[in-house]
């Protein structure tokens, strides 16, 4: 869907048209599902937000601008409603979001050789900070450029870089750290 | 520091990066950095999102609030109700004004004031450097300065003091906050303080009712009357955002988020609904009033209307 296609549907949804805000909710539902997963790291949870998201987006349909981007305007509600659930305790990045790996293609040796390695790394991408880890599952999970990235979580391209360095460093060091051991 | 070399770090890994900067960062890196950042990036890179219920079964599940939500009958709300509470928001307001409005007992010969909607840089003749907020004032004196590092705060600044044995003291009616070195928030709005630390030790004293001393990432707020809570955990880079334009709330009373609206686009909210019971969390930016006003009153089941510089916001 380009920008002029987002508008009208956006303009049809402020008129309480039941069927655009079907095809908005399809159209996003699955980034915006990633991004709170990333951000949780609880299945369930991020189900649950998503609905509370766009449930939000619909009782207030007529509150919508049209001139400005729906996209960026949906990832900022579905982080507003994450933020909303961790009330005050400090919420520790879990094993329940479900990353899966996808391993087609590869020989059998390989897999054995690498499997050791690729589950250093997803813990490490675990243990990284909220906002670098974010960045960096969304890059390589999705492989969204950087530009994407940078809108979706409404930082400069320049503060994605930094992220992503952050991350390949943390994780380099922590791989280092558990194979000295 | 690595923060630069994070960021060359990101770029070699951006496909769209420019050859001759793609030379210029190779430089920074060693290649055992390289070859293992490479198969980090590429193990990563066979991971996929977690698999969540379908597309059909989501989006029946949405329908299904949507027709839930026209059966429910809005509640009514009592006129009288209303008008005692908006009495009492009037009160504390002026309580809180006049409260900070009380005579100092340093004499201050330096004084920097922010309008409305506007932001100042201010260096400090030690070198520590103070970024203040829309609508606020900072006073301190310069005869003083070498013995005592002491200024006077309303409304909200950013500290980035020069290390040194002398205390840095921020004074703000409420509170004393003193430093040696360090960076810091102190927000302090009405009858309100939040202060924040980013960097180093800060200590919370008030008016000896109690201490609570904040290393980096720590907050604490303190209340009128009340000795500061205990300190506890914030993002570390939503302490200082506001100074590029992002505001962040945690659990914050609504009313103060609305206050902050006014002070950063120069609007007046018109409303007569009590917003001091609703919390809000999350963000909104300073330079797009109608997409900040959308997410906040989206998150609180509320609708507002624009009108020249008042906006008007209702149930």
């Amino acid at each position: 869907m380009d920008d002029i296609e987002l508008k009208q549907l956006v303009l049809n949804i402020k008129s309480g048209d039941r069927s655009a805000f079907g095809l908005l909710f399809e159209h996003f539902q699955e980034s915006v599902f990633n991004f709170i997963a990333y951000k949780t790291g609880d299945r369930d949870l991020s189900e649950d937000i998503l609905q509370e998201t766009f449930l939000k987006v619909w009782r207030n349909r007529e509150q919508l601008d049209e001139s400005k981007s729906i996209k960026s305007f949906l990832f900022t509600m579905a982080n507003n409603s994450a933020m909303n659930h961790f009330r005050h305790q400090k919420v520790v990045h879990s094993h329940q979001a479900g990353y899966r790996l996808d391993l087609e293609g590869r020989s059998p040796q390989d897999i054995v050789e690498s499997k050791e390695f690729y589950e250093q790394v997803l813990g490490a991408i675990e243990n990284l900070p909220e906002k670098t880890r974010i960045t960096f599952m969304m890059s390589r999970f999705e492989d969204l450029s950087y530009k994407e990235i940078a809108e979706r979580t409404d930082v400069s391209i320049k503060t994605v870089e930094s992220h992503m360095g952050k991350a390949l460093r943390l994780i380099r060091e922590k791989i280092n750290e558990i194979n000295r051991q | 520091m690595s923060d630069q070399k994070d960021r060359k770090i990101g770029q070699w890994h951006n496909p769209l990066l420019k050859t001759e900067e793609r030379d210029e960062v190779r430089q920074e890196l060693t290649d055992a950095e390289i070859s293992e950042f490479s198969r980090i990036w590429e193990s990563a890179a066979e991971y996929r999102p977690p698999k969540g219920l379908s597309v059909k079964d989501r989006l029946a599940s949405l329908e299904e609030k949507i027709d839930e939500d026209l059966r429910v009958v809005p509640m009514y709300r009592s006129k009288s109700f209303k008008n005692a509470v908006a009495a009492f928001v009037a009160a504390s307001v002026l309580f809180g004004l006049l409260y900070t409005l009380k005579p100092d007992n340093v004499l201050y010969d330096q004084q920097f004031l922010t309008e409305i909607g506007s932001r100042k840089e201010i260096s400090l003749p030690d070198g520590s450097i103070v970024q203040l907020n829309a609508s606020s004032e900072l006073k301190f004196s310069s005869e003083g300065w070498k013995k005592q590092r002491n200024v006077s705060l309303i409304g909200e600044a950013f500290f980035d003091v020069k290390p040194s044995d002398v205390p840095f003291v921020v004074s703000t009616g409420l509170t004393n906050v003193t430093v040696l070195g360090t960076s810091f928030n102190v927000k302090n709005r009405n009858d309100h303080s939040l202060i924040s630390c980013l960097s180093g030790k800060v200590s919370v004293d008030y008016d000896g009712a109690g201490r609570v001393v904040l290393t980096k990432g720590l907050a604490t707020q303190v209340y009128e009357g009340k000795s500061p809570t205990n300190p506890y955990e914030i993002e570390i880079d939503q302490i200082d955002s506001w100074i590029d334009g992002k505001y962040y709330f945690r659990e914050t009373p609504l009313n103060e988020v609305f206050e902050e609206l006014e002070r950063q686009f120069a609007i007046a909210i018109i409303s007569d609904l009590d917003f001091t019971s609703q919390k809000f969390t999350g963000y909104f930016m300073d330079e797009d009033l109608q997409k900040s006003l959308s997410i906040i009153c989206m998150s609180a089941g509320l609708n507002f209307n624009i009108n020249g510089s008042n906006v008007e916001i209702y149930n």
